[in-house]
C-alpha cells in the first residue's frame, strides 16, 4: 500500500514535467530543441549529440543512440555529404538533406514524443537551425541473434528455422511465406516503460474482422510498465485466465505460424522473443505438430493416436496403478499380482505414499535438469538415474512396478508436441492421483469428467476449446484425430474459417494418366 | 435464465445418457419380475408408446415453439391448472433425480466400495454435477457429447 503510493507520488511528480515536453512540437530554435532533448535525456550517457556546420552557416545536430545505429553508414552517407558541401550561397537545407543523403528511409519528425520514439527505436535524429522539422534517418543497426532451428519444437522433417527476438525478422519470416500482399501487420505499442513493439498479423479476407477487432481491443486494454515475454501478453488477454490450460498456442516455427494465418486465425508477434501466439485455438490443436502435414497423412494419423495413447499414459498412469493395487486387485492377472504382491511385501508405504513420493521426485530431477549449469549436468543425471532406478528399490522405499509406472509416465508426458499442453496434465496427475487413492477407479472417473467438464467450459477467443468434437463439426473432424491426405483438406476449419471457406479446388487426389501406354 | 444454445445431436445425446443408464441397470431386473422368460417382449410394445410420448413432444413444441413446458401447459390449461401441472412437473423432475442419485449410489456401494460411505459417494457425484451446471447448458450439451463416443462403446 504505502509502496503504491509512494510510485504514483513519483509519476505525478517528476514525471509529469517530462510528460509535458514530449507532447511539445520542435521549436524552430535549435538551442531551444537541444535544451529540451538534453533535459529528456540527462544522465544518459549512451546517447551521442553531435553538433556540425552544413556548407560552413547552417548549424546542425545529429544525435543517436551508440549501438544501436550503423555508425559507419552515418559517417559515409550523413556527415560526409552534408559536411562536404562547399556551395555556400544557393543552398536550401531541405532539399540539401532530400537529395544528398544516400539513406533510404527518412521520416519527418515534428514533435519530441515522434523524436524519442524514433530515437529508442535506433534511427539517428537530424535537427537544422530555423526549421521545425527534424529527420529520423533509418540507419538503426543492433547485434541480433541470427536465425536457429528452435530448440523447443524439433522436427525431423520440415524448415529448421525458428523465430527470434527481432520482430522485424520474425515477420519478414512470415512474409517470406506468404507473398500476398492481403497479409496485414498491425503495430501496437504496449509497455508505459519498454512501449514493446506488438504486430497483429492477419491474412485479410481470411480472418473474421470482428475477431481482429476484439484482440486489438484486448491488447489496447493492457495497462503495465513493461512487456518482456509474449507470456505476459498471453496472461493478459486469454478468456479464463484461472484455467491451467494454454487458451493461446505458442510457436516459435515460421511454418506453424502461417499455416494458423491460412486457417483464418491470427498471429501476434512480440518484440523482444521468439515465442509468438495464435489465436483463437482449440484443445485438439495444441497436439498438432507441424509435421504432421508433412510425413504422409497414414503415418501422421498413426503418430497422433500415439499422442493421445501417451496423454491418457501421463495422465493416468500412475492413478491406475494406485487404484487397481489399492482397490481392484482383481483386475490383475493372477500370475503378474503374484509377481506383484512379492515386490511390494518389503515396501512400508500404501501405494499412494509410493507413487507420490517418486512422481515429486521425477518432477524435481526434470525441474532440476532445465536448470542446471551445463558442467554438472552429468553428474546430475547419473544421481537421478539411480534414484529414480535401481537403488530406491534395493533400499526398500519404492517396489518394482512403481518405478517402470514413472518412468513410461515420464517419458508419455514428453511425447506431447507443445510444452505447454503438457505441464497442465502432468500437474493434474497430482490430485487424480490423490482421487485413486481415496475412490479407486471411480475417483479417476469422477476426475476425468471434472476436467472435461472444465474443458467444455472454456473458450478461446469466443471458439469453444473442445471444438470441433464438441460442438460436433462433422466437417472439420478430418484434421483432428486423423489427418486427412492434403487433396481432402479442402475447406478450412468451422469457427475461424468461415468468412472463406475453401482452400483448394475439390477433386485434387493425384491419379496417373492412363493414356500413357498408348 | 442461461440463455445457451445447443444443437439437436447435442440434445439427442444428453437424453440417450439420461436414459441409458437407469435402463441398463434397473430395468431389466423390474421387468423380470414381471415377465420371466417372455421379457423379450416388452420393449416391443413399449416402442410405441415412447415414440407416442416424443411424438407428443415434438407436437407441443411445434405449437409453441418459443415457450418452456411451464409456459404453455398455462396456456392450454389456463392459469391455475397450469400451475398446479407446472408444480406437479417440478416435483417429477425432483423425484426422478433422487431416484437416479440413489440408485448411482447403490449401483457402487454394491459392486465396487463396499466400505466406503453411500454418502460421500453421493455427494461426490453431486458436486460434480454442480460444477457442470454452474458451467451452463451449453457446458452440459458438450460434455454428452464428449463423453458419447466411450459410452457407447462400452454399452
Amino acid at each position: 500500500m504505502f509502496n503504491r503510493k509512494k510510485f504514483t507520488f513519483n509519476k505525478q511528480n517528476k514525471g509529469q514535467q517530462v510528460d509535458k515536453e514530449v507532447l511539445k512540437p520542435l521549436y524552430s530554435n535549435l538551442e531551444k530543441n537541444l535544451e529540451v532533448l538534453n533535459f529528456l535525456y540527462k544522465d544518459c550517457s549512451d546517447v551521442v549529440f553531435r553538433s556540425f556546420v552544413i556548407a560552413g552557416h547552417i548549424k546542425a545536430q545529429l544525435i543517436y543512440i551508440k549501438g544501436m545505429s550503423n555508425i559507419e553508414e552515418i559517417d559515409n552517407n550523413v556527415l560526409t555529404p552534408l559536411m562536404q558541401q562547399t556551395d555556400q550561397n544557393s543552398i536550401n537545407p531541405i532539399s540539401l538533406i532530400e537529395h544528398r543523403l544516400s539513406v533510404a528511409e527518412i521520416t519527418k519528425i515534428e514533435s519530441f514524443d515522434t523524436c524519442v520514439e524514433q530515437l529508442s527505436v535506433g534511427n539517428p535524429i537530424l535537427l537544422l537551425e530555423d526549421n521545425r522539422q527534424g529527420y529520423a534517418l533509418g540507419l538503426a543497426k543492433w547485434e541480433k541473434r541470427a536465425i536457429e532451428e528452435p530448440s523447443g519444437e524439433l522436427v525431423v522433417r520440415g524448415p529448421r528455422e525458428g523465430f527470434t527476438e527481432s520482430v522485424e525478422v520474425n515477420t519478414s519470416l512470415l512474409r517470406r511465406k506468404i507473398k500476398s500482399p492481403q497479409l496485414k501487420m498491425k503495430t501496437l505499442k504496449v509497455g508505459s516503460y519498454t512501449q514493446t513493439t506488438i504486430m497483429i498479423t492477419y491474412i485479410q479476407d481470411l480472418s473474421d474482422e470482428t475477431l481482429i477487432e476484439e484482440i486489438t481491443q484486448r491488447i489496447k486494454r493492457i495497462d503495465i510498465d513493461g512487456i518482456l515475454e509474449s507470456g505476459y501478453i498471453e496472461e493478459l488477454i486469454q478468456d479464463n485466465s484461472y484455467s491451467p490450460f494454454p487458451q493461446v498456442l505458442v510457436t516459435e516455427r515460421p511454418d506453424t505460424a502461417v499455416s494458423n494465418l491460412l486457417e483464418g486465425r491470427v498471429v501476434i508477434v512480440v518484440d523482444g522473443t521468439p515465442f509468438v501466439l495464435v489465436a483463437p485455438t482449440t484443445f485438439y490443436s495444441l497436439f498438432q505438430s507441424g509435421e504432421d502435414y508433412y510425413h504422409h497423412f497414414i503415418i501422421s494419423t498413426a503418430t497422433r493416436w500415439l499422442r493421445f495413447l501417451f496423454l491418457f499414459i501421463s495422465l493416468l498412469l500412475p492413478s491406475l496403478y494406485v487404484a487397481v493395487i489399492t482397490y481392484h486387485q482383481e483386475m490383475v492377472p493372477t500370475t503378474l499380482l503374484l509377481t506383484m504382491v512379492d515386490s511390494r511385501e518389503a515396501i512400508p508405504f500404501p501405494a499412494l505414499v509410493e507413487a507420490l513420493l517418486m512422481e515429486i521426485t521425477f518432477e524435481g530431477l526434470r525441474e532440476a535438469g532445465l536448470r542446471l549449469p551445463k558442467q554438472v549436468g552429468a553428474a546430475v543425471s547419473i544421481v537421478g538415474a539411480l534414484v529414480i532406478g535401481q537403488a530406491a528399490v534395493a533400499a526398500g522405499l519404492v517396489s518394482d512396478p512403481m518405478v517402470m509406472v514413472v518412468a513410461l509416465t515420464g517419458i508419455a508426458s514428453f511425447t506431447i508436441p507443445r510444452y505447454n499442453i503438457a505441464i497442465p496434465f502432468r500437474l493434474l496427475r497430482f490430485p487424480i492421483m490423490l482421487l485413486a487413492g481415496t475412490f479407486g477407479l471411480l475417483g479417476i472417473m469422477m476426475g476425468l469428467l471434472a476436467i472435461i467438464i472444465h474443458l467444455s467450459t472454456l473458450r478461446s477467443f469466443g471458439v469453444p476449446y473442445l471444438s470441433p468434437m464438441a460442438p460436433m463439426k462433422r466437417r472439420d473432424l478430418k484434421d483432428t484425430l486423423i489427418r486427412a491426405p492434403l487433396w481432402k483438406l479442402n475447406t478450412r476449419p468451422h469457427l475461424t474459417g468461415e468468412y472463406n471457406k475453401y482452400r483448394q479446388s475439390s477433386n485434387q487426389k493425384p491419379f496417373p494418366n492412363k493414356n500413357e501406354e498408348e | 435464465m442461461e440463455k445457451g444454445k445447443i444443437s439437436a445431436l447435442q440434445m439427442s445425446v444428453m437424453m440417450y445418457h439420461a436414459i441409458i443408464a437407469t435402463g441398463i441397470l434397473f430395468i431389466p431386473k423390474t421387468v423380470f419380475d414381471a415377465a420371466q422368460q417372455d421379457i423379450w417382449i416388452s420393449p416391443i410394445w413399449a416402442f410405441p408408446l415412447g415414440l407416442l410420448s416424443v411424438y407428443i413432444a415434438y407436437k407441443l413444441h411445434k405449437l409453441y415453439p418459443d415457450d418452456t413446458i411451464m409456459q404453455y401447459s398455462q396456456h392450454i390449461l389456463g392459469a391455475f391448472f397450469g400451475k398446479v401441472l407446472g408444480l406437479i412437473l417440478l416435483l417429477l423432475l425432483y423425484t426422478s433425480i433422487s431416484v437416479m442419485v440413489w440408485q448411482y449410489g447403490e449401483f457402487v456401494v454394491s459392486e465396487f466400495l463396499p466400505h466406503t460411505p453411500k454418502y460421500v459417494i453421493v455427494g461426490m457425484m453431486i458436486l460434480l454435477c454442480a460444477f457442470a451446471v454452474h458451467g451452463g447448458l451449453e457446458v452440459i450439451g458438450r460434455l454428452a457429447e464428449m463423453v458419447f463416443p466411450f459410452f457407447s462403446y462400452f454399452f
